[in-house]
């Protein structure tokens, strides 16, 4: 039977397990319903959680025949290469993505008999990485680094196909404004150091140096202030967003005690070297 | 007064120790029998290994604790159990060879009224031809940091190895597990990640070539079969977690590996493909298979009955149900709940010390039929919360008779968090923080993959980090018994 193809954003291709009873008399109908679904699709390989059958199965149509893999784990690995592919998943998008040109896997039959196989074929090797990622509770995006994972993501929204859960960590977030305007005012506070060195070998005046220890004077509570603002609206993001590992507490406070720590280092910095009343 | 006997001072013995004294008071009798002088927070043993702690930092006496406690404290090692006690006398009692106390090699009978088995395990390092000295011990060719001292020695041969990188020449390091059927792969983890962070301080990373080496069949299995968690807001597998991270920081992996012998600098290993191979180190750290102490067992009229309240591996036979079953027909109520011994009701285990019904991963052999696949970890939060159910128990029948509930805490209801380190630093440092609810699948229960997803998430990072630092702060702040210790939890 042909079923329905799981196509980005269901994050059901996430939930996959291996098959553990081969006696279920529905392992033969699954197998036969993915053959069934690749015809239907002109597919040369499927994972049974595309169909939404969360097992770790995977089927490859290679030269007319069908190569079934179960439980299929990749234990030797050779040669990286940058693969173009597509999978169905992610529909009308080609990605590249780093491979091993050569696999050696185990896996089962039907009957629950382990195999071993040696891949050189590249097409194969390629192809049976990115089903397996899927038995993984992952896809290929898994395996590209994040700018491009994101170009990707918003191709796929040009296509009007975005993921609606609100408790999805966004990519960018409002918080990350604050901590780079905060840290370009470190950045001057820093540089409002070297003053001295400045003063004394272009002349400046002592007027020039109180408007420099004047900014230190401004933006050292600034760095605290918009460390408050940063914690407060972070802790309503945090709500906003259940899963998101920006939002964890823990890295919130990090985020705030380097800062601040950093700002007032220079606060102190500037009161005993730019301050035209300074002790040194 | 009824006398409780705990053998094992680990953290499930422990911790059922103090339990059950802080329970019992001064009416009952706590008798606490280990080997060991000081109490050892394992887990940090992983910074001592990579010269970040000293082992002073990881251990304290037991004995002042103890002492403090009102627990009697025998520094000696469990020989031997009498459940029926012995001709002329029912009193069951356990035979123990002192290790301490000024009376080492002295032996001496025990009586108890309720027996803990909470020895943890035997380091089977002999297991693997090589990866022991043929007496028990860790062999010469690799080092460990399954104890205090192991890690110690680790780190004194680590720092030779940087130094020897500095001077320019190329170090191979192989980090992992000496045998087929290990478990632990969490520790030489978060080991062969510190070792990569050390290496990138002390500029030296260039200079490695640092690979992993596991009994595992995918990255991630970590001994619970891997585990879905929930990760910047979507679902991923520790596989793909643990691949990331390899990747990351440029570390090559072998898995699917048995190592079947360790000579100098090369070891050798089958796959479950069956194919072998061999691999050259300068400095390779294995964790070793575990094993029961052997602790032997005698009836009234001294006929050997170990194996009837031991399993083959040497662990204590509790309330699981241990009926020989193909994988497909494992269940989680095959999972012990209240730890007791069928046999003897006054006599119970904790911590590594029961013997597991079966694996949690999936079993895997190669065509050869050599069994690779990792044994179920126990680590210190199930550890812990068992040795408290137990002490529960046991002072419930102490108080209220044999016809007491007993508590339960089976390890397919129960959720444990783990914080493994990546690399410490207050401000760089990184760890991978996962729950994993329950421990062991339940796939009747959560069909499909078997856990609750919502409970079951991973977190990586510098928050993660501080969690492993002040957790190491807490528990041992707990284990000496400090001002609110009841109140941290296991």
């Amino acid at each position: 039977m042909v079923k329905e193809l799981v196509i980005y954003p269901d994050d059901r291709i996430l939930s996959c397990t291996d098959v553990r009873d081969f006696k279920d008399e529905s392992l033969p109908r699954l197998l036969q319903d993915m053959k069934d679904t690749m015809e239907a699709n002109s597919l040369e390989a499927l994972a049974a959680i595309q169909i939404a059958h969360p097992f770790n199965i995977v089927i490859i149509k290679k030269d007319g025949e069908y190569l079934e893999f179960i439980n299929p784990r990749i234990l030797k690995k050779e040669g990286i290469i940058e693969n173009k592919e597509k999978t169905a998943y992610y529909p009308d998008i080609e990605l590249t993505v780093p491979r091993y040109e050569k696999i050696s896997i185990i896996y089962e039959d039907r009957e629950g008999n382990q195999h071993s196989m040696k891949i050189e074929d590249r097409w194969l090797s390629t192809t049976l990485q990115r089903k397996i990622d899927y038995l993984f509770g992952g896809t290929p995006l898994d395996k590209v680094n994040k700018d491009y994972r994101e170009q990707v993501l918003e191709a796929l929204a040009g296509k009007g196909l975005v993921p609606q859960s609100l408790d999805v960590c966004p990519t960018f977030s409002r918080k990350d404004y604050i901590t780079s305007f905060t840290d370009k005012i470190l950045f001057f506070m820093g540089l409002s150091l070297i003053t001295p060195i400045f003063a004394k070998f272009f002349h400046w005046t002592t007027t020039t140096i109180s408007k420099i220890y004047t900014f230190d004077k401004i933006a050292f509570p600034s760095v605290i202030v918009l460390m408050i603002i940063y914690f407060i609206y972070a802790q309503y993001e945090a709500k906003k967003y259940k899963q998101c590992s920006s939002c964890q507490i823990g890295n919130q406070i990090g985020i705030i005690v380097k800062r601040v720590a950093v700002a007032l280092a220079f606060a102190v910095g500037a009161w005993l070297w730019v301050n035209p009343q300074g002790l040194l | 007064m009824a006398r409780v006997v705990v053998m094992g001072g680990g953290v499930a013995g422990h911790t059922a120790a103090t339990f059950a004294k802080e329970w019992l008071g001064d009416a009952h009798e706590v008798v606490v029998v280990t080997p060991n002088s000081n109490w050892n927070w394992i887990p940090s043993n992983i910074w001592v290994g990579v010269g970040q702690m000293k082992k002073e930092d990881v251990v304290f006496p037991l004995a002042p604790v103890y002492q403090k406690a009102g627990i009697d404290y025998r520094q000696a090692k469990a020989v031997s159990i009498h459940p029926e006690g012995k001709e002329g006398n029912d009193k069951p009692y356990i035979t123990i060879e002192y290790t301490g106390q000024g009376k080492e090699g002295q032996t001496e009978e025990i009586t108890y009224d309720y027996l803990i088995n909470a020895t943890g395990p035997k380091l089977n390092f002999d297991a693997t031809p090589g990866l022991g000295d043929g007496n028990g011990n860790i062999g010469p060719h690799t080092v460990s940091v399954c104890t205090a001292d192991h890690a110690v020695h680790a780190n004194g041969e680590l720092r030779k190895i940087f130094e020897k990188a500095r001077q320019g020449q190329k170090q191979k390091i192989v980090i992992g597990t000496g045998h087929g059927m290990c478990t632990c792969q969490g520790a030489a983890f978060e080991y062969i990640f510190n070792i990569e962070f050390e290496a990138q301080k002390a500029g030296v990373r260039d200079m490695l070539d640092i690979r992993w080496l596991s009994n595992e069949s995918f990255l991630g299995d970590f001994g619970i079969g891997g585990l879905h968690i929930k990760r910047g807001g979507y679902a991923a597998s520790s596989k793909i977690f643990a691949e990331s991270l390899y990747v990351e920081r440029g570390i090559d992996w072998t898995i699917g590996a048995h190592v079947s012998k360790v000579e100098e600098g090369k070891l050798h290993y089958e796959q479950l493909d069956g194919t072998e191979g061999e691999m050259e180190f300068d400095f390779a750290m294995l964790i070793p298979p575990f094993a029961g102490v052997g602790l032997k067992a005698y009836d009234k009229k001294g006929e050997d009955i170990t194996s009837k309240i031991f399993a083959p591996n040497g662990f204590l036979k509790v309330d699981a149900d241990y009926t020989a079953k193909p994988y497909e027909e494992w269940k989680a109520s095959d999972w012990p709940r209240t730890y007791q011994n069928p046999d003897y009701k006054n006599i119970f285990a904790a911590g590594i010390a029961f013997a597991p019904p079966h694996l949690i991963s999936k079993p895997m052999k190669s065509p050869k039929g050599t069994p690779i696949n990792p044994t179920p970890p126990r680590t210190g939060m199930p550890s812990g919360i068992i040795g408290k159910a137990v002490a529960h128990s046991v002072c419930d029948l102490i108080r209220e008779g044999s016809g007491a509930k007993l508590h339960e805490a089976s390890m397919a209801e129960m959720g444990a968090a783990c914080v493994a380190s990546a690399g410490k630093s207050l401000t760089n440092g990184i760890a991978a923080a996962l729950t994993v609810y329950p421990v062991v699948p339940d796939f009747e229960k959560y069909p499909g993959i078997g856990r609750d997803l919502d409970y079951t998430f991973g977190e990586i990072g510098l928050a993660g980090h501080w969690i492993k630092h002040i957790l190491h702060h807490l528990f041992i702040y707990k284990a000496k018994l400090n001002p609110g210790w009841t109140l941290i939890p296991e």
